[in-house]
Order: structure tokens, then sequence, then C-alpha cells
């Protein structure tokens, strides 16, 4: 059990034959079931959902951006109101990042240094923001999140060797000066992030020493920076096996449907990413055998639901005819697709989380590997992450013409580019 | 499953929309096959529509005061019956849905009742699909809500359908449709082909309607007037005999209004069973601010719809000839960042008729709902500094809130003159509506205007005449001024482009930026 007053974490079941593990984290607004899927509400909300919508979507923890928190609607705001739950409406958990990210994806507008990380705002290029870890967890604590995540030094895990070190090295000084900063330990949590690029004995310093610290969960973090599949697996499974098995286990930025079956058989509890509402904004939506962009002519006579057997309602209602006439040009289709999408995603992630309370998720991957690749391509990074916790999964390779290795490329949590 | 090799990136992308690479997807496998669910391959055709109208005993001269009875039996549902009293509104949709709400959203958080819903198919009808096997209802899941089939989308702006800066005119035999393709003919011929193939519950006939800012001649709108009855004439005797008619009285000037209700008046009194019955009227000019003159010479006892009064203070000014109004302005309103505050009884300097929202000085930090007293969802769950937030970050869910509140407000303000018409002396009322008026007249009106205009909409003739002079200056006008509201349409499509000139142009041009961002 953690030692935090404000999670406790129970692990329900475990499957038999891989590290997959279905837990109850309960937090100071809600009971969540892992493991789950976070959809990103970035700017305390999503794609125009009402709250009453969210909670419909079974939706147990929501993720909203410290960096966008902090710039509108501000601090100041979220004290006067009492923290972002309030402010949107949501009664159930959220989860906030430590602004952190942007050091990545605005890295020409900061400059990293021992004290923290230092901004441009992007509405203003002549004021600067200076993001300490002291700064990050005093933000978060007036945003009031269940669970915030510790300012780290985000480095693309294809940097060289000694500036992951240095990375490392900063975000356990950092980690505890966020501990030190939290002025709310009774009811936010603070998760640390693991980091070591793609270096195994990185990891296993950088795991010793958080865990020395008792946190309430644990993040792994620096990856999804471009890094092969294949070593990306690898170096997410590492850290389950080296992670107390009593906490939680985030992995930011994971999103795909494959991904998240991967992981999840790899013993992660936790994740999230915009990919599944940004893609719904463009008339994309998600199925059991991939995607569908119902912009496509060829949904302009096909009266079928996006998915037969998705119980959302927007499959129960309308036709892929009617949503093609729609996407991009109206608000209401991009809030039918996101609830589709969403729906999808919970779906998942309840489909695991029933498969190994039943002692059956070796069935579920096969399964879902056979309905996502009916060709029986199951891309060779997954097949040897599934054979590695135990799960034989039958492919027929990857098709000509196809990548080798494919690289890992979506940013994480907060790319926010275009949301 | 990031961009997997093997599937991503074939050389023809069919996937234009997806302006970002890593949204194709590594398994653009194709769908399983799996037959029409039921819902949409079952024909559900209406075995019966039933519409009714019957004024109250409080009806009178001054105020119009009813019930609309609407019943529809299909082989798949139980019967389904709704009363809306009048005056009241019928909802604004177009693309067959309300703007901004999911049918959840609707029925969750604004009514649970059954509405009578205006599909306006200006903009999707030459889209239609070729063939489908069931109704309009089914194919827009339109869930419990009665359909008026309808054409003309009363919130576009007027100058989408001027070429070369001239009102676009309407043929001898068919009206023009401003789809997202350019204009498109309707023939009386296509029209009843069209309400054969969707069956909805009822269908408006569209009429020779000329906009704000129009040039025509006394000659040419006598014409329209004699065009748009052959029109109705055509349609009654090619549409379906089960799906109820409202007729569409429309007219340049008010003599041509007047001529074209006596033309329908007489059409309606010598109706018989093996035609398509003439169920309502709908009463559409944009360019007359003052409709009621057409009220003599209209049957008096079919609902009457009026799509070209707007705004609020039109809608009350016309309480004794009209029932039922739209609730665009809803839509228009919440699109703009404006919340408004219809309430009939307290009327004081502070009660503040309109807010924009966008204002920060103003609502950054407003933790009150949007209007005190408010009974809405979003007055009840959320405040003006969250809307305003929303709205400064451009997303969704401000407008979805505003029109949550809006349409509330609407309705409102009917209960309450319904109420006042029903229990007060007719006296107190007209006193009531009379005070609202001056009140609305002075503290909303000005801005309303403006929001109108930056629509491209405009309420009368006298407004068009000003706005033709101005025309050609507008349109730039609006889009540089940065305080004006954005418009909320949602418009990516190249096709659009053009065609919807003046409507959603800021978002086109925002959405064009994160094209290029995202490249």
């Amino acid at each position: 059990m953690s030692g935090s007053p404000a999670l406790k974490h129970t692990i329900i079941a475990k499957c038999p034959v891989s590290k997959a593990r279905v837990s109850h984290m309960q937090l100071p607004h809600f009971t969540a079931h892992l493991p789950q899927f976070m959809p990103v509400g970035t700017k305390a909300t999503m794609k125009g959902l009402t709250s009453k919508q969210l909670e419909d979507l079974d939706i147990h923890t929501l993720l909203c951006n410290t960096y966008h928190m902090a710039l509108k609607p501000g601090q100041e705001t979220l004290d006067d109101v009492g923290g972002v739950h309030k402010w949107m409406g949501w009664k159930r958990n959220m989860l906030t990042d430590s602004g952190g990210f942007q050091m990545v994806s605005l890295m020409d507008l900061s400059t990293v240094t021992e004290d923290g990380v230092e901004f441009s705002s992007p509405y203003d290029p002549d004021v600067r923001i200076m993001l300490t870890p002291e700064r990050s967890i005093d933000i978060q604590n007036s945003i009031g999140s269940d669970i915030m995540m510790q300012l780290d030094d985000v480095v693309n895990p294809m940097t060289p060797r000694d500036r992951i070190e240095e990375a490392m090295w900063r975000s356990i000084r950092w980690l505890d000066r966020c501990i030190l900063a939290n002025r709310n330990p009774d009811r936010q949590n603070l998760f640390p992030i693991i980091q070591g690029g793609l270096h195994p004995d990185l990891r296993r310093i950088c795991i010793e020493e958080m865990v020395k610290r008792d946190a309430p969960g644990y993040a792994i973090g620096g990856l999804s920076g471009g890094e092969a599949k294949s070593e990306f697996w690898r170096v997410v499974s590492l850290c389950t096996d080296l992670l107390p098995e009593n906490k939680p286990r985030y992995c930011m930025g994971i999103g795909y449907a494959l991904d998240l079956v991967v992981c999840t058989s790899l013993g992660v509890d936790m994740f999230d990413c915009v990919f599944p509402t940004r893609t719904a904004r463009f008339g994309n939506a998600l199925v059991p055998w991939g995607s569908m962009s119902l912009k496509n002519a060829q949904f302009k006579d096909d009266h079928r639901p996006i998915d037969p057997d998705c119980p959302c309602p927007t499959c129960k209602t309308y036709p892929r005819s009617y949503l093609h006439r729609i996407v991009t040009r109206e608000t209401t289709a991009c809030h039918l697709v996101t609830v589709h999408n969403i729906t999808y995603q919970m779906r998942l992630m309840r489909g695991m989380r029933q498969a190994i309370l039943d002692q059956r998720f070796p069935e579920f991957v096969h399964k879902f590997c056979k309905d996502m690749y009916p060709r029986g391509n199951v891309p060779k990074w997954a097949v040897e992450a599934f054979a590695s916790v135990g799960i034989e999964v039958e492919s027929v390779g990857e098709e000509m013409g196809g990548q080798q290795e494919q690289a890992v490329t979506r940013g994480g949590p907060f790319e926010e580019h275009d949301e | 499953m990031s961009g997997a090799g093997p599937h991503s990136h074939s050389p023809a992308n069919p996937f234009p929309t997806s302006n970002n690479p890593r949204d194709d997807l590594p398994t653009d496998n194709p769908s399983p096959d799996f037959p029409i669910p039921a819902i949409h391959a079952t024909p559900d055709f209406p075995s019966t529509m039933s519409v009714a109208f019957q004024l109250a005993p409080r009806a009178s001269a001054a105020f119009r005061r009813g019930t609309l009875s609407l019943e529809r039996t299909t082989p798949s549902s139980t019967t389904l019956h709704t009363s809306l009293a009048s005056p009241g509104l019928f909802l604004y949709s177009r693309r067959l849905l309300i703007p901004h709400l999911t049918p959840d959203t609707y029925t969750d958080l604004v009514s649970p009742a059954a509405p009578v819903v205006d599909l306006a198919t200006e903009q999707i009808v030459s889209n239609l699909p070729a063939s489908y096997p069931s109704t309009i209802r089914q194919f827009a899941s339109l869930h419990s809500q009665f359909s008026l089939f309808s054409l003309r989308d009363a919130a576009m702006s007027a100058a989408v359908a001027q070429v070369d800066n001239k009102a676009v005119v309407h043929g001898p035999d068919f009206v023009h449709a401003r789809t997202h393709r350019g204009l498109t003919k309707i023939s009386a011929a296509e029209w009843a082909d069209l309400v054969a193939k969707w069956m909805p519950d009822m269908a408006l006939v569209p009429a020779q309607v000329h906009l704000p800012g129009a040039v025509v001649g006394k000659k040419a709108a006598e014409r329209s007037v004699v065009r748009s009855l052959a029109y109705l004439d055509a349609v009654r005797s090619q549409a379906p005999k089960d799906v109820p008619l409202w007729a569409t009285v429309a007219g340049f000037r008010t003599v041509d209004v007047e001529q074209a209700a006596k033309g329908v008046a007489e059409r309606v009194q010598s109706q018989t069973a093996d035609q398509a019955l003439i169920s309502g009227i709908v009463v559409d000019a944009p360019t007359l601010s003052d409709l009621s003159p057409a009220s003599p010479h209209l049957p008096a006892d079919l609902p009457r719809y009026a799509p070209s009064l707007l705004t609020p203070d039109a809608m009350v000014r016309h309480i004794g000839s009209i029932d039922f109004f739209p609730s665009t302005m809803a839509f228009i309103f919440s699109s703009a960042g404006y919340a408004l505050n219809l309430s009939l009884d307290k009327l004081d300097a502070s009660a503040n008729g309109i807010k924009f929202l966008m204002t920060r000085d103003l609502y950054a930090k407003d933790y009150s709902p949007l209007q005190a007293e408010c009974q809405c969802w979003a007055c009840k769950n959320h405040n003006a500094a969250y809307v305003y937030h929303l709205l400064d970050c451009h997303e969704m869910l401000g407008w979805t809130l505003l029109t949550i509140h809006n349409l509330h407000q609407l309705s409102t303000l009917f209960a309450s003159i319904r109420a006042s018409i029903d229990l007060d002396p007719v006296d107190t009322t007209r006193a009531k509506l009379d005070a609202w008026l001056a009140y609305y007249t002075e503290h909303v009106v000005p801005e309303q205007t403006r929001i109108l205009e930056s629509n491209g909409l405009f309420e009368h003739a006298a407004a068009s005449a000003k706005a033709a002079e101005t025309a050609e200056a507008h349109v730039p006008k609006i889009k540089k001024d940065k305080k004006r509201p954005r418009s909320a349409a949602f418009e990516q499509d190249k096709d659009g482009k053009e065609a919807e000139a003046g409507q959603g142009e800021q978002e086109q041009e925002r959405a064009a930026k994160r094209v290029r961002k995202d490249q």
C-alpha cells in the first residue's frame, strides 16, 4: 500500500501469463479502475463536450495541462474559484502535467538551467515565464489536481547519453524540490517521472533513486521522441520490472490501441493521449479494425453506423453517410465523433480489465490482433513485446514496402500544436 | 500503432482532410462486412402524421394563443404525440442538426419535450445521398423531434446570395438554394421528389423569397408572387399526399405579401383530400420588418411560422399575427459569444439584456452565472468567467453552453408571454410587452443590429438599403475588426469557401493557419 493519504491503490487481479493487472486507484474525487485511458482536456474542456457527457462516457480521470492553465485563465482565477474541478464542473479525477513538456515542443523558445525552464509566452514573445519545480507545483496546487506530475528535464531519447544522464540527475533533484513544494500532500499526489532515455543502466539508477522517495505512483517518461518501437517497449518493460508492484504506473503520451494493449501486457496502468480527440476533429473514427476517415467518398452512400457493436450514442443512431456530410463542417460533428472515439478507448480499456479479471487476457490479445490485423501482419515489435511476457501472437510479418522499424514519433501528452 | 510502416502513406492518400500525417492510422483495413442495421434499413415511413391547430379561448386580435398538436405513428414505434403551445419556438437547424448541440445534449440539458425542428436544408440539399432506405428522421437521427423539411437557411448571410454584388433572383419555375457548391436550382418537381424520398413529418413548400439587398422592381415583385403560387400548386399536385405541407407566403413589399397571403388562403379554402393538405402557413419575408398586414388575409385556423423574424423584439411585435418563431437567433448570438437575458418581468437598468462574454474586463473574473436567476443548465453549472475562458481559447464548449442558455432564454420568454396572455387582463399583457420592447429597443437592439450586420443579416428593407450601399466594404471590414465576434461556423471545406463568404470566414482562416502550423 502506498503511504500517500490521497491515494489508495489496490490490485484486484493479475494476468497469470503476462504482467497485466487490474487495480483500483482511490483518489480524493473518484476511484479509478486501472488500467485506464485518460482523455486530454487541455484547457479545462474537451472538444465541446459538456461535463455531463464526459461523465456519461465513463471517464474516470481527465487530464489537464498546467502550462495552458497558467496562461489562461491564470493562477489567480483558479485560486478564486478553488481549483479546476469547480472551474469546469468536473467531479471526478484530474491529472495535471508539470508544464515541462513544452521544453520539447517549444524548444526554440526555452532554456533549461538548474533553477528551472524559461519559456516565452506563446501569446506574447516578449513575456518570459520562468518555470521552476516550485512554481510548477505551486500552479498545480492551485489547479487542485488529484495527481500532479513533477517538473522534469525533458530530453529527447535520441540525444547523446551525457545530456540524458544530466537530465536524469536533474530530474531527481527537481523531484525533491517538488516534494518539498507541495502544499497539499494530504489531497494532491505527486508522481515522479522516470528518466534515462534508452539506457537500461540509467533507468535503473533513476528508478532506484525515485523509489527511495516512496511516491504514490510513478510515470515512465523520456520516451516517444522518435525512438524505434522495439526500443520503446523494452524500456517500458524494464521500468515495470523495476518499479514497486503496489504502485500505479503511468506511461505518458500513449493512446494508439496497439500501444495500449502492449503496454497493459507489460504492466502499465495509466495512459493519456490527445490522439483520439484530435483525430476526431478531422473526422477520423477509431474502430476495432483501425480507423475510418469519414470524409472519404467511400462512405457517401454507406448507411451503416461507424461500428455496429459500439454502444455510443453516435453509433446507435447516425449512419456513416450522414456523418460523412457533416464532419469538419459542423462543431456538432466533432462532438459526435469525439464521443465515439472516447467510447472506443474506454471500451478497449474496459475490455482489457474484464479479460484480466476473467483470467483470459492472452485470449483478448489474440482477438484484438486478429481484428486489428485481419491479414495477420501484426508489427514485429508488438509480437516481440507480447512474447516477452508469454503471449504468443502469430504474425505473417510486416508487409512489403513498409519500414522495418517504425519510430515512435508522436509527442507526449501535451502536444498541442493544433488543439 | 503510430504510422505503422506497412500501411501508412500510400501514394494516393484517401484522407484529404487528415492534415496531420500521424492521423493516418496504420490499419486502414476495409470495414468488415455487416448489413445495414434495422434502424437504417427498414423504412419507417409515418403511416399517419396529423397536424392540428387550435386557437385558445383567450386568443384575441391582439394576441394569438393556440396549441399545435402533432401526432406521428410509425410502424416501428408507438404513436408519438406532442403539443406545442403558441406563441412558441420552432428549432433552427442546418445540415439536419442543431448547431453546437448533440441530440443527447438537447434532450438532457435543454428540453426533453419533442420539438419541431425546421430542417433548413439549403446547405446540404445538393449533397444528400442518392438513395437511402428510410426517412430523413432516421438519416439525421431526429429521435423524438418532429421534422419540418424546409429549404431556406435564415442564418446564411445575404451576401452569399449575391453574385457580382447583385442579388440572385429566382427563376420562372425554380427557386435558388445557396449550397456549398454554389447556387442550385430547385424546381417544384424536384422538391416534391425530395419530399417523397425523405418522407419528413411535415414539408414546407419553398417560395421566391427575396433577401435584403436585392433590387427587385414592382413587376418582378409581382411576378414572384405569381410564380410562388404556381410552385405551391405544382408541389401540392406532385408531393405525396400523406406529408402535411406548410405553404409559404413570401413577398418583397408589403403589398406582395398581402397578395401572396390571399392566394394561399384561396387554396386552403378550396383544398380537398385528394391532394397533399396545406396544414400550416409560413410567412417568410426578410425584407419586411412588419408581417402583420398579411394576417387578415390568412386562414385564421392554420398555424403560422415566420422564419424571417430573427430577433426577439421582432417576434414580440408579431404575437398578434404569428404563432411560431425560429430559434435561429440563439444560434447566431451564441456563435458570436453573446448571452441574452429575455426576462419579461425583471426589467431595470441593472438587468443586462445582452452580454458579450468575450469582454475581458467584464467577464474574465465574473464568477456569477451568465445571467442572474437563469435556470438553464449552463447557468446552474458554470459561470461567466468559464464561458469567457472557453471563448477566449476558441473552445467549442463555449458556443455549446451559450446555445443552451440562449435557447432557454427564448423559450422562457415565450412561456412568460403565454402565461400572461392566459392569466392577465389584455391591457396588462400589452403593458408588459410594451415595457419589455422599450427596454429591449434601448438596451439590446443597438448591439443586436451590429451582430446581425456582422453576420450579413438584416432585419428589414431600411437596413438592407444601407447595407447595399456598403456591401462592398462590408465583409472585409468584419474580417479586420478583431473586436467583432468570431463566427463559430465550422468550415474547413475547400468547396465551401466562396459560398460561405461572410460566415465562418474567420474560422476558415484560423483553420488554414492551423493546417499550415501542422505542416
